[in-house]
């Protein structure tokens, strides 16, 4: 794309379009005064700070000077590449990421255009309150409730937690033991980033609902539309561009499982189903200090969510949406 | 789309350059010690919410007594607390920076502080722990007579490819204890069912524990006509190795690592026939309903909870967790009796086994940067050594003595004592054996004036002062440690780094916990067992057998079954528990004893000397007792 | 109002079904949450031996005390001799550093928004492209961590602030936004001799108040949940915000205390203080809901 622009721009145009440029930046002066402070926030924050990526290539410990650490090529991709793991990590990094897109994304924007359609407004705003309630508690504490819900008993006499019970008398094993199940694990984190983090998730799509033109609402009840009708055909496209938005920038995290919330919930047993990238650089680059290997790890993760938001990016265009650059 | 991308990286590159250049001159804000006026920067974990003020009377107590002792006219400590929880990312982030204290501790041995160590960005300390220097009088001295007194072994223990580069912090190595339901084995001791009454649990035999942990079970120990206990709570989630590792070396095999005869070298516990002979009988134990069923998805968070309710009657773990249990259980159920125990003997007339800890709980070490030549090295380490000082130790501990005046009993049975002056924070007590005790007030804001600075404290000197506590449990918790320390096992390879291990210790640990945990719990057999071990040494097991082989060899000051049965008959001689000495030990002891006081006496002078300066200086009269026993000791080594 | 008047029974139906899911989604949200709360209310020694049937056995009589209800937790964390000045003091300081920050995060990232927003603006793609690329690619702990000690903000609350100024995230979501505007208001005002700076102040804000209430929320919470910024670039524990103060209790247990005579902080003690950090910003909400409100008054100014 950019070959062909290159070839289209002929010698005569290029004066032309300098004086074009000129007029149109200073034109557009009081824009840039406006981008000041955010483009310095990046330089300053984000760019200058960057030369840290070349710790991938180091051999290079805290405390040990930068330049004196030997460079290491890429010997530091090689052994994660080659680790033992590393198709277990893959599986079990896509595995929890792909189903957290697939039934998690869609919760929020359900549960936003459920909320909208509360016409009482003090009960829409106590539940909108209610709902974004679980994202304030730390996951310490969520942790502990699935294990209370969870819990087998430590003896014959004794109860589990409730949710055990109920599936010991649903299926009439009295040996169901959802915590010592290996893949159970996958099932476990999504329903706790569901239940703590859907109803924080509604807020951009209530926020994108809010904006969505009144009249449009009339002209259809005129039109004699019933509310599940206007729902599907007014709001909801009103708030596609939001949702693709979304959707995009969540591509660009698809290896990102974070560390906190599993390794609380790591056994002895659904440790081959629960370790991650995120959890084994916790473990082996933070914990340990090395700075190398984990900043392989992360440029790695980097490359891939770049691929992913472009794909996601050009899929959107090409389905008619502006998509995000 | 494509030179965007390229101008991006190109620039970032550029940047990268130019703050490269920054990054070192950054460096330069470590503040470099003063000697004449210094002011100290150290690094420490905090535990309590409130950690001590600067400004405190504790801490310009402490800065009085180092500047005097030190020779300059003001000091200041300036403690930079950080949550014990992100301790680690706050140190590695620190050095990262390079924005080094004068001071830090340690508390894990990762990587990054091998690598640290190796390049030498902390003072190596090994020939200066123990140097001597003359004295006016022309005597040889120790130059520093605090730190002279460290733990060789534990010394060794810290060790960085045989050089030391830190000062330990002494910890209870005796740690280890079952905490148990005395009520409980008294009632089955009644019923008949116990072959054995609460007086005997401290001598029990692996064959009784057993007995004991089935009557629990199926003997209705708390007599209510229902089948609602168990013998045991083990947290196989996450820490199955606390009561592992205890029955393990109950049974005869190695402390983390031991020496095989059969093969000739040193090996992990897993590879030895009494760690597999346990892990089958817990296996069985768990078949049979004696540990909790949810063993391997139970997490030592809630380790304490079976115990509280009454349904479960052992938790194999360190003593003092029993001081915990029994203070909260007096809530639910005022009748529990709780004890705690430190062993169990593989038969009776066997020698006891315990498991210790490493006898230390991180260390501190003396950063280059900060500390750039000798002089500041040797300042430093003369400021840790004062800060040795039993005065110095029992203020970082317990804050400034006072005398007790008033004796409150509180509700519970527990008893506080008030004390004056004021502005005091403890009293000493002489307990009815001759001892003494430390009551702390029990006023939270003079607490707070030295909350935490026990984590300053190195312990090398022990002070004859202990905690008080009202409690039997509390005082047999004590007794434990120093029973325990009689028996330790220390780990053959504890100062050896593999390479390999360090690289890929999460996996290989995962790889053998797992198997362990499902194997005690009934998910593998043995052959699975056997092979997830086989995927241990082929994954980098064999490999860093090898290694430690390798640096056991190379080691002229290695562990032996010798020299740790030599060690323990010395102390149990030194202990008076001659049970276990051979009668020629014990005359070798002995002779070694009558010998000793002449032996010693070449360095017990000038010691003494130096205490009687501190004791000039320090008026308080608690605080010349105190070093007045410090000087006596020298002559019992 | 209107949906009132043309209420059929299809509607009805869907009205019924639409609350009573809601309302036990609510339900299942928040009694998590209340545990917690009735937690910080039980005595110890109660928590230890419960589950989810602590709701009930809190009023029941325990051995020794009438029930297992009590203000000890609190009392604790108010203790004016023990952590309560630190955790008035730090939260104090979360919430000045919170009110601050937010202020400057939806300053810069409004700006910086609205100017990428027009389309044909030279460079524009450039610096797109470079916001992008941050926010996949990063420099990490230790290169930022410099930076910040370069400039001096090292111990400062600066540091709290200034390092997560923007989020790429939410400054692109905004742009979004800003992009969505209908064309024809801004090309009027310009017509009318306003800068662009001027359109931005008196216009484009204005329209976007629901959006600026919810990335408000997001940077405010963003400060309110932030420890590990505290962590790093904090030496002085006076100045420490209250998540740090909080992590410090409620991630402490017993396995990592070392020092025989230290006991862990109590379960109950650890609930009260998430109670007490959580009350503050739930609070918020309904102060900017009437922005969400708003939103819809202004879509009809639009038409």
């Amino acid at each position: 794309m950019a070959k062909t622009q290159k070839a289209a721009l002929s010698a005569q145009d290029k004066a032309a379009a300098k004086a074009k440029t000129w007029t149109k930046l200073k034109r557009d002066k009081w824009m840039y005064l406006l981008l000041l402070p955010g483009t310095l926030y990046f330089i300053i924050f984000k760019i200058i700070p960057m030369w840290g990526v070349l710790i991938a290539f180091k051999d290079y410990f805290a405390g040990v000077s930068f330049l004196k650490a030997p460079w290491i090529g890429f010997d530091n991709f090689i052994d994660f590449f080659s680790d033992v793991s590393f198709w277990q990590l893959l599986r079990n990094t896509l595995i929890i990421s792909l189903m957290n897109l697939i039934f998690f994304f869609p919760l929020p924007i359900i549960l936003a255009l459920l909320l909208n359609e509360i016409r009482v407004q003090w009960y829409k705003k106590a539940l909108q309150t209610l709902v974004y309630v679980p994202h304030f508690v730390s996951m310490v504490v969520v942790t502990s409730i699935t294990f209370m819900l969870l819990k087998t008993p430590a003896m014959e006499s004794a109860t589990g937690g409730i949710i055990t019970e109920l599936a010991r008398k649903l299926t009439g094993n009295p040996d169901v033991n959802i915590l010592a199940n290996g893949p159970a694990i996958y099932w476990i984190l999504l329903l706790q980033s569901i239940w703590k983090e859907t109803g924080w998730g509604t807020i951009i799509f209530l926020a994108a609902i809010a904006g969505v033109d009144v009249e449009q609402y009339e002209a259809a009840i005129v039109d004699g539309a019933s509310r599940f009708q206007q729902l599907i055909y007014i709001t909801f496209p009103a708030i596609m561009g939001t949702i693709v938005t979304m959707f995009i920038l969540r591509m660009g995290s698809v290896l990102d499982t974070g560390f906190e919330q599993i390794i609380l919930m790591q056994n002895a047993i659904n440790r081959e189903y629960s370790e991650t990238f995120d959890t084994y650089v916790y473990q082996y680059g933070r914990v340990e200090g090395n700075y190398g290997y984990s900043t392989a790890v992360g440029l790695f993760k980097s490359i891939i969510s770049i691929i992913c938001i472009q794909t996601a990016n050009r899929a959107a265009k090409k389905a008619g949406q502006t998509g995000l650059f | 789309m494509k030179h965007i991308w390229k101008r991006i990286v190109s620039v970032a590159m550029a940047g990268a350059m130019g703050i490269m250049a920054m990054g070192l001159t950054a460096c330069s804000d470590t503040v470099i010690l003063d000697m004449e006026n210094p002011v100290i920067t150290v690094m420490l974990p905090t535990f309590q919410t409130v950690s001590a003020d600067e400004e405190g009377p504790v801490v310009e107590e402490i800065e009085r007594y180092v500047a005097e002792k030190m020779g300059v006219p003001n000091l200041e400590f300036e403690l930079k607390w950080a949550a014990n929880s992100n301790y680690g990312e706050k140190v590695t982030a620190a050095m990262g920076a390079g924005n080094w204290p004068h001071v830090m501790l340690i508390t894990e041995r990762t990587s990054t502080i091998i690598q640290n160590s190796r390049a030498g960005n902390f003072w190596d300390l090994t020939d200066e722990l123990k140097a001597t220097t003359t004295d006016e009088n022309g005597e040889t001295v120790y130059k520093y007579p605090n730190l002279a007194e460290t733990d060789d072994m534990i010394n060794h223990n810290i060790s960085v490819d045989g050089r030391i580069y830190g000062l330990y912090r002494a910890r209870e190595i005796g740690r280890a204890g079952v905490t148990v339901r005395d009520d409980w084995i008294d009632n089955l001791h009644a019923k008949g069912a116990l072959s054995f009454g609460s007086d005997h649990i401290n001598d029990i035999t692996l064959d009784e524990f057993e007995e004991m942990l089935y009557a629990f079970k199926d003997d209705d120990p708390d007599g209510d006509g229902q089948n609602n206990t168990y013998g045991m709570v083990v947290a196989g989630a996450d820490y199955i190795a606390g009561p592992l590792n205890n029955l393990v070396v109950w049974n005869g095999a190695p402390n983390a690592w031991g020496y095989s005869e059969e093969e000739g070298k040193i090996l992990p516990d897993y590879m030895f026939p009494e760690y597999e002979e346990m892990i089958t009988r817990m296996r069985k134990w768990k078949a049979d309903g004696v540990i909790n069923r949810d063993m391997d998805t139970f997490s030592s968070t809630n380790w304490d909870n079976p115990f509280l309710q009454s349904q479960a009657g052992a938790i194999i773990d360190v003593a003092d967790r029993a001081r915990r249990v029994a203070n909260n259980i007096k809530d639910l159920n005022p009748n529990a009796v709780v004890d705690v125990f430190g062993f169990a003997r593989k038969s009776a007339d066997q020698e006891p086994v315990t498991l210790p800890t490493t006898g230390y709980s991180g260390y501190f070490v003396l950063p280059v940067a900060s500390l750039p030549t000798e002089a500041h090295r040797d300042f430093m380490l003369k400021v840790m050594d004062i800060l040795n000082d039993t005065y110095v130790s029992d203020l970082l501990n317990y804050g400034i003595v006072g005398t007790a005046y008033e004796e409150v009993k509180n509700a519970d049975g527990s008893t506080d004592i008030k004390v004056d002056p004021p502005t005091a924070h403890y009293a000493i007590i002489e307990n009815p054996d001759g001892t003494k005790s430390a009551i702390k007030s029990t006023d939270q804001a003079r607490v707070n004036e030295y909350n935490d600075l026990n984590q300053f404290g190195m312990g090398y000197v022990t002070s004859e002062i202990t905690t008080y506590y009202s409690t039997q449990v509390a005082k047999t918790v004590n007794d434990v440690y120093q029973t325990n320390k009689l028996y330790k096992l220390p780990n053959y390879a504890e100062a050896y780094i593999s390479p390999t291990y360090s690289r890929h210790s999460t996996q290989l640990d995962a790889i053998m916990s797992s198997a362990t945990t499902k194997y005690i719990s009934g998910a593998i057999d043995l052959d699975a067992w056997y092979a997830e071990r086989d995927r241990w040494l082929d994954q980098g097991g064999q490999k860093v057998i090898d290694e430690m082989n390798e640096f056991y060899e190379a080691d002229t000051d290695k562990v032996t079954a010798e020299s740790i049965r030599k060690d323990n008959h010395k102390v149990q001689f030194e202990e008076g528990v001659m049970q276990w000495l051979t009668p020629e030990e014990a005359a070798e002891f002995q002779r070694e004893a009558d010998l000793g006081p002449e032996a010693a006496a070449e360095t017990e002078a000038p010691a003494e000397e130096v205490l009687e300066g501190a004791a000039e200086t320090v008026e308080d009269a608690a605080a010349a007792a105190d070093a007045k026993a410090q000087a006596e000791k020298p002559s019992m080594n | 109002m209107l949906s009132i008047k043309r209420r059929t029974v299809g509607d009805l139906i869907w009205d019924v079904v639409i609350y009573i899911i809601l309302t036990f989604l609510a339900l299942i949200m928040v009694i998590p949450f209340i545990y917690v709360i009735v937690a910080s209310f039980a005595r110890e020694s109660l928590i230890q031996i419960t589950s989810m049937d602590l709701f009930w056995k809190i009023f029941q009589p325990m051995a020794g005390h009438p029930n297992g209800f009590t203000l000890a937790a609190y009392k604790e964390v108010f203790d004016m001799s023990g952590m309560g000045m630190q955790v008035l003091r730090s939260l104090g300081i979360s919430i000045c550093v919170t009110v601050v920050g937010t202020i400057i995060n939806l300053f810069c990232s409004t700006t910086m928004a609205y100017g990428l927003s027009r389309s044909d603006l030279i460079g524009k793609k450039a610096l797109m492209n470079i916001v992008l690329f941050t926010m996949v690619f990063s420099g990490g702990m230790i290169p930022t961590f410099i930076v910040v000690k370069s400039l001096g903000m090292y111990d400062t609350y600066a540091a709290l602030i200034l390092p997560g100024a923007i989020s790429a995230y939410n400054m692109i979501i905004i742009r979004n936004f800003f992009m969505d505007l209908p064309a024809g208001l801004e090309e009027a005002a310009s017509i009318d001799g306003c800068t662009d700076i001027g359109i931005f102040v008196k216009i484009a804000l204005p329209l976007s108040l629901p959006m600026l209430a919810t990335f408000g929320l997001f940077y405010a919470v963003g400060h309110w949940n932030n420890y590990f910024g505290a962590l790093l670039y904090l030496d002085d524990s006076a100045k420490y915000p209250f998540q740090l103060v909080l992590r410090n209790i409620v991630n402490q247990s017993a396995a990592d205390i070392d020092n025989l005579d230290d006991l862990p902080p109590s379960d109950t003690l650890k609930m009260a203080v998430i109670v007490i950090g959580t009350v503050p910003i739930l609070i918020v909400y309904p102060f900017l809901q009437k922005h969400f409100a708003a939103g819809v008054m202004t879509g009809a100014i639009k038409g």
